[in-house]
């Protein structure tokens, strides 16, 4: 990883000095000479992608790709903005005398404005971002390892008919951020991938199971067996399903869909939607939203971890919060203007979350299953019926539904449906199951309060 | 005729390059875009900003093998590289292109008597806060309004192995208002948009004050709302937006390369009776001003109107030049994607169910008890099972024959095909939606429209919290 941080940068002294840092000089010394403060973030990606099916390549694309984005402050703290992939030094000339323009027309905000610079700065520590072998990777070594995969998820079931489309991804981003105060940073990380998706039919019907796997380290990633195997279960997994009995049951969230609930919560602490009224935890602070056992952290100074990052999205420097502490909402998640809007400590959430995660408990899948008893075991959800401002959640599942303790038949096109008022509360137990990769992981949760849409 | 951004001439030699080595297609996407958005809350601008776009995609096709590289500059070196990138997928000997002939798309898709372009950011903000401070003044209820501007002029070049050279010139321009509306701890939240491929004629007063009106309204209507019962019950989908259904039921699934690929629930059914007799869809690019409407699309090609479903029997596919070729398909005009960085694919333009003969008010009133649903907010579909899901943004139940009071929460889940035969009634009122939506696949998004009459299902399964009333027709 390549980072660096100063408050009076010297780009004449400077090794690293290329592209990004020029346009990221012409666009803070337009803005200094326009009279408006401002902030200017420029990257670069250099990626590609190849898309395989039946165990040949489908396609191949590959781009380098450039984005800048200039933010000016007139006075009073009035915002313009614009954004363009030119980097030419003419074109970031011209974009930042117009974001300053623009920035005219804004109305005064006493809260919109740069961080303070005393929270700006990049958090210490080798985060470990940047895999020199994830930059170097031909798209050739990663192709044989996918089709692999693809192989194995099709032998998996005789049921498996297709490949419906199997791939891999890479790429590796550098950006550089700088304001008119004279913060500066510079990162760059990757990322890397692949996935399957094969189809299945047995009497008529379809169904398809996908499986996949990325990370930051081509270490990292799970093996071609691993994935493969997946995506096959998951394709046949939910043949004999029947729809289950409408009415209030017990739900156990499997932790591959459980994240989507700790996300809802994260949306719904957000500083953005707490002033504008738009989420029922406006007046939670420091009030218990979920049952005791919760705790759920955002930690962006994991190494390795997928959403780790030294500052956000407004320079401010990252630091681990809990959101939830003992099931009390602790705090909001708030980037600078949120902050000074709601009186409300900085937490370095420009850009969303980084790596959220409720802590696992101690419960095993097979106590967890047992505990649940009758009900519904969900997972996957399907769209997006989540309304943070009154709390509504419901959702369309597939799963299994239980009687006794044991799995009776798997269920799709069915809904779950509650209010994450009573939900959260709701949790009675979380299971011990280990963290994944994504930038949301949660254990499995089995909650009470959740109605079910079926027949 | 919109002016080419790139000559003749350039593009025939980026053609033979990325031909070089072999391929039975190539072609070059070269775009210009820019767009301006004004965001407006709490009765103050809160940003204005611009963007600028210019991008070059180039492909190579050779048997199902797609090779794709994009670059950001017109520079000639940078682009023929870029075309050597794509051109790495083959392996053979040169292919030589037809000579290019500038040709010109079909005239009079986009309004655009008054270009958005020449509308200044002080009329702009004019227009937000009148629209804002109605808003306000329509409801004492209403605790905060967010009104948003924003519109696009995408310019595409496309030259093409074939000899195509065509070019387009599209604006986009969309109008959101978006309202909270509080009422002691409750807190309820209603939008609404117009817009299209049109210009500053489209923004007439009426227009704004209805789009306004309508997310106050649902906004205040939600604060009394109950929960959505929770089951399976008829559902009465009103007129326009609901659309959302056949998109996503019916409209992915008839995509030429899931099909192609027989991946998709409608795969090696053409001919067959898909659906009850009394439905009908068709995919629309001709639509003048409408948010899914194209002179061409981004191959090339002219986009037309295409019949997917003739009174319940599968007639046809949404094509892409890939999939057309490889199964001997005629071209439909629906090879899109979302920019220079994307490799196109088949994608629906305006979808709609055809309308009916039945009063709409008659439809209703052969209900006992259902759910009639006004408006639904989003959804997606699995194209393999054909499970599709719906957010209901504004709900009511039906009682004896009559819309009673609304309900929130309410999601609608089913199998499309499965509500296809279901389809009971259709209404003699279809409408297309004021603006549509956006419409993602494969991470590509690309703005789309929808349209429906009002139409009877006769059993989905609706998500709610309310259980223990059995729902008959």
């Amino acid at each position: 990883m390549t980072v660096r941080y100063t408050s009076h940068p010297d780009p004449a002294n400077d090794p690293g000095h290329d592209a990004l840092d020029r346009a990221a000089d012409i666009g803070i010394s337009t803005l200094r000479a326009a009279g408006v403060a401002g902030v200017v973030s420029v990257g670069r990606s250099d990626h590609w992608q190849v898309k395989v099916r039946g165990g040949a390549i489908e396609t191949v694309s590959s781009a380098i790709t450039r984005g800048l984005r200039i933010t000016a402050y007139a006075a009073g703290n009035r915002c313009g903005s614009c954004t363009a992939s030119d980097l030419d030094p003419a074109a970031v000339t011209a974009l930042a005398r117009r974001a300053a323009e623009l920035a005219a027309y804004g109305d005064a905000d006493p809260c919109a404005g740069l961080p303070d610079a005393g929270e700006c700065g990049l958090a210490g520590g080798d985060l470990q971002l940047d895999d020199p072998a994830v930059a170097a990777l031909d798209r050739d070594t990663l192709v044989p390892t996918v089709i692999a995969a693809e192989r194995i998820a099709l032998a998996h079931d005789p049921r498996i008919i297709a490949s419906h489309r199997s791939g891999a991804s890479c790429r590796r981003g550098e950006s550089v951020f700088a304001t008119t105060d004279g913060v500066r940073s510079r990162h760059g990380g990757t990322s890397v991938g692949f996935h399957v998706i094969v189809v299945a039919e047995a009497n008529g019907e379809k169904q398809h199971g996908w499986y996949a796997t990325s990370d930051r380290f081509l270490t990292g990633l799970k093996s071609a067996e691993a994935v493969g195997r997946e995506a096959g279960r998951r394709a046949v997994q939910l043949y004999g399903w029947k729809a289950p009995p409408t009415g209030p049951a017990r739900v156990l969230l499997h932790r591959e869909a459980a994240g989507e609930l700790l996300g809802a919560i994260a949306h719904a602490a957000s500083g953005g939607r707490v002033y504008r009224g738009a989420t029922y935890l406006h007046d939670q602070l420091g009030q218990a939203i979920a049952a005791e056992s919760v705790t759920i952290v955002d930690d962006p100074l994991i190494p390795r971890a997928q959403g780790s990052r030294p500052c956000d999205g407004e320079g401010v420097r990252s630091r681990r919060i809990n959101l939830v502490e003992g099931g009390r909402l602790t705090t909001f998640l708030v980037d600078a203007y949120a902050a000074r809007r709601l009186k409300h400590p900085y937490t370095g959430h420009s850009g969303g979350i980084a790596n959220l995660s409720l802590v696992p408990g101690v419960a095993g899948w097979d106590e967890l299953v047992a505990e649940l008893g009758t009900g519904l075991i969900v997972t996957e959800f399907h769209g997006n019926g989540v309304d943070l401002a009154s709390g509504s959640f419901s959702k369309g599942v597939s799963g299994f539904w239980v009687e006794h303790g044991r799995v009776v038949h798997p269920v799709q096109e069915a809904t779950v449906g509650g209010n994450l008022r009573q939900l959260l509360p709701g949790i009675r137990a979380i299971g011990n199951d280990p963290e994944d990769q994504t930038t949301v992981s949660s254990p499995s949760l089995l909650i009470d309060g959740f109605t079910v849409g079926g027949k | 005729m919109p002016a080419p951004i790139l000559d003749a001439a350039t593009c025939q030699r980026l053609l033979s390059a990325a031909l070089e080595r072999g391929g039975d297609f190539a072609d070059v996407f070269v775009e210009r875009s820019s767009s301006r958005s004004l965001v407006f809350e709490e009765r103050k601008v809160k940003s204005a900003s611009e963007h600028r776009g210019l991008g070059v995609g180039i492909r190579v096709v050779t048997g199902e093998r797609t090779g794709y590289a994009y670059c950001e500059e017109l520079d000639e070196k940078t682009l023929l590289a870029t075309a050597r990138r794509a051109a790495a997928i083959a392996s053979g000997a040169p292919t030589t292109p037809v000579q290019l002939t500038e040709r010109v798309g079909p005239a009079g898709r986009y309004g655009r008597q008054w270009p958005m372009a020449e509308v200044g950011v002080d009329e702009r903000i004019g227009l937000v806060r009148r629209a804002c401070d109605r808003a306000y003044a329509k409801d004492p209820r209403i605790s905060w309004v967010s009104v948003s501007l924003g519109d696009q002029e995408q310019q595409v070049t496309i030259a093409a192995s074939d000899g195509t050279f065509v070019s387009d010139h599209r604006p986009l321009l969309r109008f959101t208002v978006s309202a909270f509306a509080g009422d002691g701890a409750r807190r309820e939240h209603g939008s609404d948009n117009v817009g299209g491929r049109a210009g500053r004629e489209r923004l007439d007063e009426a227009a704004l004050d209805r789009t306004t009106d309508e997310a106050v309204r649902r906004a205040v209507l939600l604060l009394t709302a109950e929960e959505s019962p929770a089951g399976e019950m008829p559902v009465v989908l009103g007129p326009g937006g609901c659309g959302v259904l056949i998109h996503e039921a019916v409209g992915h699934g008839l995509e030429a390369d899931f099909n192609r690929k027989g991946v998709s629930c409608f795969s090696g059914r053409m001919g067959e009776m898909v659906a009850s007799p009394l439905v009908s869809v068709i995919d629309d690019g001709t639509i003048p001003g409408d948010r899914g409407a194209l002179a061409l699309d981004d191959e090339g090609v002219p986009a037309g109107r295409t019949v997917l479903i003739e009174r319940g029997k599968l007639v046809g596919y949404m094509q892409d030049r890939l999939s057309a070729r490889l199964t001997g398909a005629a071209l439909t005009g629906n090879g899109r994607r979302e920019s220079y960085a994307h490799v196109p694919m088949p994608r629906m333009r305006c979808t709609y169910l055809a309308g009916g003969d039945d009063d709409p008010a008659d439809i209703i009133r052969s209900v006992k008890r259902g759910l009639y649903v006004a408006a639904i907010g989003g959804g997606s579909v699995d194209i393999t099972k054909g499970d599709f899901n719906f957010t209901v943004t504004e709900g009511y139940r039906i009682e004896d024959g009559r819309i009673t009071a609304p309900v929130r929460g309410a999601t609608l889940i089913g199998n499309g095909p499965e509500a296809m035969r279901r389809v009971e009634r259709t209404g003699r009122d279809w409408a297309v939606s004021a603006d549509g939506g956006t419409c993602g696949k494969d991470g590509q998004g690309v703005p789309a429209n929808l349209g429906m009459p009002t139409t009877l299902i006769s059993a989905l399964v609706v998500g709610g919290l309310k259980t223990g009333e059995r729902a008959n027709a």
